[in-house]
This record gives C-alpha cells, sequence and structure tokens, in this order.
C-alpha cells in the first residue's frame, strides 16, 4: 500500500489563540474536579463608580462544605510595558479588587456572598523579570496568585509560580492548576472549540473593523468553516436560504451559550465584522462568478444562499471553502479599507 | 408469499405473525419470505416523517403506536407494521421478500433525513447472548478497509497488518455456542479484525424445544429463522431497543451545555497513525466503493495545532453540528447541545467496522462500552 511519508512536511501550523488553550486547561481541570459551578468567559461587570471590568474568567466554585468561592484569571501577554500599560493594568486590578457582590448578576452567575474573590493572574510567552516588574508596580495584594508558561522552550505548556498567594484555599487553587498542566490531555481536550478572541483577526488597523487582518488568517478559517456547516445544516434541516448577519452570529455562538454573555455593544461589534466578512465573500464570489451566497443588496446584511444543488452538495461547499480560503490569502489588508 | 392486509390492533398483527412462524398459513416454508424487523433511530414524528416521505402510506389502527404502513416501490406495494411507542426508536416489522424490500429499508434507514440505525458494536451483540442466556448455531464476521483505498497517499502514516487492509465476510456456523467462541478466540489469536456482521440468537424452553431462532444484525436489523413464540422475539427487540436507549440517554447527556455546565470529550482511540487530512477526506465522501458513506458526516477545516487538527462538522443524519479534533493517533469528539447522541455510535462501530478494530472508546479518559 501507499503510505503517506510526506504527512510532517505538509501540515502547516494554524494555531488558535493562546487564550483559548488557556480556558480550555482551566475549564477541563476543575470540571475534573467537580470544582466548576457555573464560568463565564469575558464577563462584563459595571462597577459602582460607573466603570466596566471584563476579566477573562470568572467562576463560581464550588465543592461541598469544604471549598466556596469565585476565581477571577486575568490573561496577558506582554514582550515590553510602559508606563501607560502599567496604569492600564493598575487601573484593571483595581476594578477586581473592588467587585461587589452586588454588581453580579444572578440570572449569570449564582451570588454567593460568602464566597471570597480570587483574584489571579496567569502570563504567558513573558519574561520573568517583565512579569515581576508589573508585580511591583501594580502592587499586588499578598492574596493575589501570578502564574506564566511559555509556550516553546523546556517550560513549555507547564504553568509555575511567579507569586504564590498567601490564602491557603486560594494556594490550594492554583497548586491545582499547576500540578495538572503537566497533564497533556488538559491542554489538548477542547471542549471549547474557539472564543470571540479568535475572530479577532477580522479587525482593522487603528481598532477599525473595516479591514481583515489576512495575516491571523485563523479566524478566517474558522468563519469560513461555520458559514459551510451553517449552509449545510439549513440544507438538511430545509430552513430557509435567506439569512442575516445576526442569524449567521448565533449560529457560530451556539456551542458557548452560557460561557459566553455578549453584551450588545460586543454583540454588534462581532455582528459589524461578520457582515464585513460576508460583504467579502459576496463580492469575491461576484468577482470569480460563481454561486455561493449573494447580498441582497447594498446596504443590507440580508444574504440569500445561492449554491448549485448538485448531486454532491457537501463536495461542492467544500470546493468552494478552498477557493474563497485563497482568494482571501491572496488579498492584502488595504484591499479591506 | 407476502401479507396484504392491515390490522386494527396490535395484537391481532401478533397473531396473524405468529401463526406464519408457526407455519400454520403457509403450505411451504418460503425461505425468501421471512419475518424480519429494523430498529430505526429517529428524531421526527410520524407525522412529519409521512409528510416527508410521500410513497408511505399510513393505514391507522386502532391502537395510538401501532400503525399500518403501506410502501409503493417499482410499481408493487409492501406492507410494514410500525411500532412508535418509543417516539425516538421504532420498530418496523414486515414479512415481505428481503432482495425486494432492500431498497426501502435502506432509504428508510440511511438515506432519509432524521432516520438512523442504530450501531451495535461486537462487544454489545456478544453481551446480549451472555445476557439473555441464549444459545447460538452461527455468525457472521465481515470487515472492510475502506481508508486505505482512497486516492494518492494513504490515510495511514506508517505500515498496517496485513488483517488490516483486507475486506472479508465470514460465515461460521459451528452449530454451539462453545465452538464459536472457540473460532472467536482463534481469529483474536491471529490478529484477525473480529466484528459481528450477524450473530444467531436461539431462546429454548426448559426442554430445549426452540422458541425463536433469528439473526441479530449489527445494524439493528433482524431476521428470524423459524420458532413458534413471536412474542420471544418482541421481548428480545424491546431489550435491545431500552439498552440502546439508556446509552444513548447517557451520550446525551454528556453533550456540551454551558448553562448547565455539563459537557464531555469523546474519544476514539486506535492503533494506527494517519494523516488527519486524508482521514477527513474519507469521512467527507458521499459514496465508498458505490454505497453511501456509513458515517454521515461534513467535516470542514477549522485550524491546525501541532498535535491535531479540529474540524467543524455536520451530522448529514439530522443537520446536527460538532466539533471533531483528528490526532494521528485518535479523535476528539465534541457534540453541541442539539445534536444526536448517534453520531458517536455511528462513528465508533463504523470506524470498527471499516478502519481498525482497535478502538477504543473513551469518555473524558474513561473507557466507555457502547
Amino acid at each position: 500500500m501507499k503510505l503517506n511519508t510526506k504527512f510532517k512536511s505538509k501540515m502547516k501550523r494554524m494555531p488558535v489563540s493562546e487564550e483559548t488553550k488557556l480556558l480550555n486547561l482551566i475549564v477541563n481541570i476543575l470540571k475534573n474536579e467537580n470544582l466548576l459551578k457555573k464560568a463565564i468567559i469575558e464577563y462584563k461587570i459595571d462597577l459602582k463608580n460607573g466603570s466596566t471590568i471584563n476579566p477573562d474568567f470568572f467562576a463560581y466554585l464550588i465543592r461541598e462544605s469544604v471549598f466556596n468561592n469565585y476565581l477571577l484569571s486575568e490573561f496577558k501577554q506582554r514582550t515590553v510595558t510602559g508606563t501607560d500599560d502599567i496604569n492600564r493594568i493598575k487601573s484593571q486590578y483595581n476594578g477586581y479588587c473592588n467587585i461587589d457582590y452586588n454588581n453580579l448578576d444572578s440570572t449569570i452567575i449564582p451570588i454567593d456572598q460568602t464566597a471570597p474573590i480570587f483574584i489571579n493572574y496567569i502570563f504567558f510567552n513573558t519574561q520573568i523579570s517583565l512579569i515581576k516588574k508589573i508585580e511591583n508596580e501594580i502592587n499586588l495584594q499578598e492574596n493575589v496568585g501570578v502564574l506564566y508558561y511559555e509556550t516553546s522552550g523546556s517550560n513549555k505548556r507547564r504553568l509555575r509560580y511567579s507569586k504564590t498567594p498567601s490564602n491557603p484555599q486560594n494556594q490550594f487553587l492554583n497548586d491545582l492548576l499547576i500540578e495538572k498542566s503537566s497533564i497533556i490531555r488538559f491542554w489538548e481536550n477542547y471542549l471549547i472549540p474557539f472564543t470571540a478572541k479568535d475572530l479577532e483577526g477580522i479587525s482593522g488597523s487603528g481598532g477599525s473593523p473595516s479591514a481583515v487582518n489576512i495575516d491571523t488568517n485563523v479566524s478566517v478559517s474558522i468563519i469560513l468553516s461555520h458559514l459551510c456547516t451553517f449552509i449545510l445544516q439549513r440544507k438538511i434541516q430545509n430552513i430557509s436560504p435567506e439569512f442575516n448577519s445576526e442569524i449567521f452570529f448565533d449560529f457560530i455562538f451556539s456551542n458557548l451559550i452560557g460561557l459566553t454573555k455578549f453584551d450588545d455593544e460586543s454583540k454588534k461589534s462581532i455582528i459589524k465584522k461578520l457582515t464585513l466578512f460576508l460583504n467579502q465573500v459576496d463580492q469575491l464570489c461576484n468577482d470569480e462568478k460563481f454561486t455561493f451566497i449573494n447580498k441582497r443588496n447594498k446596504t443590507s446584511r440580508e444574504y440569500l444562499i445561492t449554491i448549485r444543488n448538485t448531486d454532491n452538495f457537501a463536495k461542492r461547499i467544500e470546493i468552494i471553502r478552498d477557493k474563497l480560503y485563497d482568494l482571501f490569502k491572496q488579498k492584502k489588508i488595504d484591499e479591506f479599507v | 408469499m407476502s401479507v396484504k392486509t392491515t390490522f386494527d390492533y396490535e395484537s391481532d398483527w401478533v397473531e396473524y405473525f405468529e401463526s406464519v412462524l408457526k407455519n400454520e398459513i403457509r403450505e411451504d416454508i418460503d425461505n425468501r419470505y421471512k419475518i424480519k424487523a429494523n430498529i430505526i433511530e429517529t428524531n421526527q414524528s410520524l407525522d412529519s416523517f409521512l409528510k416527508r416521505n410521500e410513497t408511505i402510506k399510513r393505514i391507522a389502527s386502532k391502537e395510538p403506536f401501532f400503525h399500518n404502513l403501506r410502501i409503493k416501490l417499482d410499481g408493487n406495494e409492501y406492507f410494514f407494521y410500525l411500532n412508535n411507542s418509543d417516539p425516538r426508536f421504532w420498530v418496523i416489522h414486515n414479512i415481505e421478500e428481503q432482495s425486494k424490500i432492500q431498497k426501502i429499508i435502506e432509504k428508510l434507514t440511511t438515506e432519509s433525513y432524521l432516520q438512523d440505525k442504530i450501531y451495535l458494536s461486537h462487544e454489545t451483540m456478544n453481551g446480549y447472548q451472555n445476557e439473555l442466556k441464549a444459545t447460538s448455531s452461527g455468525f457472521t464476521l465481515n470487515f472492510d478497509q475502506l481508508f486505505s483505498s482512497v486516492d494518492g497517499p494513504s490515510v495511514f502514516t506508517e505500515e498496517i497488518e496485513e488483517f488490516d487492509d483486507i475486506g472479508f465476510t465470514l460465515q461460521l456456523w459451528p452449530k454451539k455456542k462453545k465452538s464459536i467462541n472457540y473460532f472467536i478466540d482463534q481469529f483474536r489469536k491471529i490478529k484477525m479484525p473480529i466484528n459481528y456482521r450477524s450473530l444467531n440468537f436461539i431462546f429454548e424452553d426448559e426442554t430445549q424445544d426452540v422458541l425463536i431462532k433469528e439473526d441479530l444484525f449489527y445494524d439493528g436489523s433482524l431476521t428470524i429463522h423459524r420458532g413458534k413464540e413471536f412474542r420471544i422475539h418482541l421481548k428480545f427487540i424491546n431489550k435491545i431497543r431500552q439498552k440502546y436507549k439508556s446509552v444513548m440517554n447517557e451520550v446525551e447527556e454528556r453533550r456540551t451545555d454551558w448553562v448547565n455546565m455539563k459537557g464531555s470529550i469523546f474519544t476514539i482511540e486506535f492503533d494506527k497513525t494517519i494523516d488527519p487530512q486524508k482521514f477527513i477526506e474519507v469521512l467527507n465522501k458521499k459514496s465508498i466503493s458505490n454505497s453511501p458513506n456509513p458515517f454521515k458526516i461534513n467535516a470542514f477545516f477549522m485550524y491546525s495545532e501541532d498535535a491535531f487538527t479540529m474540524y467543524n462538522c455536520i451530522d448529514t443524519h439530522s443537520g446536527g453540528k460538532f466539533y471533531l479534533q483528528v490526532f494521528p493517533d485518535k479523535l476528539n469528539i465534541n457534540l453541541e447541545k442539539n445534536s444526536c447522541g448517534n453520531i458517536i455510535f455511528r462513528l465508533f462501530t463504523n470506524l470498527q467496522r471499516y478502519f481498525s478494530i482497535s478502538t477504543k472508546l473513551k469518555v473524558d479518559e474513561t473507557e466507555y462500552k457502547i
């Protein structure tokens, strides 16, 4: 039989964000320990002083009569940091320290005023000297834990302490994360296949959402895969070929309901990006003269699935997906502006 | 001889089939017309199913869960009897000529939207033998390597055992259960891929008089050879259905549901090493060797890490969504909340039948039998 000897060289790495990997690690470990009651990614909390914070991971952990607390995790990566950056982190940290139970929404996460909130930082791909500098300059309290890991080198994907928290329960939590981070399956079992963070490749220069950053093309690939499954599902389930960006948004994030609570602003921002993406697909289809999806009219966010109803519908979608991906790759950022 | 009749009550139909079984009606036994049944996994109501399949006409009985179905095919009419007392797992009985109705059964289970077969692993079928204290006189083994006959480079990145690269069907009728076990043990010793295609079940009374002698197939179909107690056959079907349903419930309890903070990773491990991309190409084929692809899924590339490639997938049976992480030596499956648990049964048992007998199913790293 013919063996596939070119396997390794053929594999092109197109990784998902480090934040998604870290979330999978933490969720896997906490679930495995039966500690996780509820978790929210990027939970937007409005504070008393009118400011808003959104920690990367906020969870309510409970184990009968032994364990009862909230875990707030902030993920950070830095190569350099200046005064402005330190001030931003400091302000964010002060916000975390000032969370009042009344600021929490009981429809999103259970409220237990007896459960302390443990704040912890996890740094990745950041030099230890820089982590220490940040710790000192923002003056972290004794009870805050700081962990770090590298994605390459001998420390690869193994959490370590930069700062040990003083509270025994928080230390237990951090010890647990460190110990279990050596088990590869906790890194590799993706209960969360992607997050909104992984779609940030669709972003504009200077914060404008009107450009597609194809350099981080994992975003394009993830959205394209969703567009394909979206079209196929509608075909199989005999759902109308007409759709809009909001419906597409709901489809993409259906797996994250309960784990992500998008506020109106961030939902609007993602829908805007998806609209931009769908418009680009429409444009590419027009340029290349093949049918896939079409925009209903210039101003609307309404689209129509126009793919030919061939005998092998799924195969046709796959071919178009590959074609579109190649076309996206050939585009330069400024062509999308 | 086929039955061109309808029944108002299930008990009347049972009596009629029992009389057929005892050969009270037929003068000569015609082996083409055996009593057969199929257990079908369904994700829709009977009304919705009938709306989608206009060639199938329901002739109502006077009972809510028993239905006469008249099906037209190639100018002929065939009669089936449906029990849908379990809305998820229907049982369709018939006494039509096997070669004629095969197309209908395939259409109902393989090509029909929201209808699927059930998928029984070798171990599950063996388990029934032991649990039910049934004896047996034979079995059929079957293995087809669908992953080595693809275009271009092989799916496999290392040489596979010779036995794993062949296809065979082997029927053995050693007459005694003890001999069956002997053969299976010997086949295992020579690393032959052992998968029951069918296993014979003989239910006897205390005097060893045969009550029912029938074959159970891996896809949930059954064929009676002879007997005199039709209700034993129905009881057996019920046992299979209940067990499958119970495991299905467990599987579906483990789908990802972040509202209730539930979810598990299903892992299918194997002793071969594969190229994820080529592997997915086989899963994505519409047909393999002129037959519909048994996996019934479509996977679209999302991203690749050092260790695995992630695919965004649709179950073409129900349109359900799930994610597949393809490693060189295992698959991780993450089912979305509304997906159908039969994906796990279908993937696992078909990989045993068409890829490698060594596949193992694990849930959150613990081995899981289905």
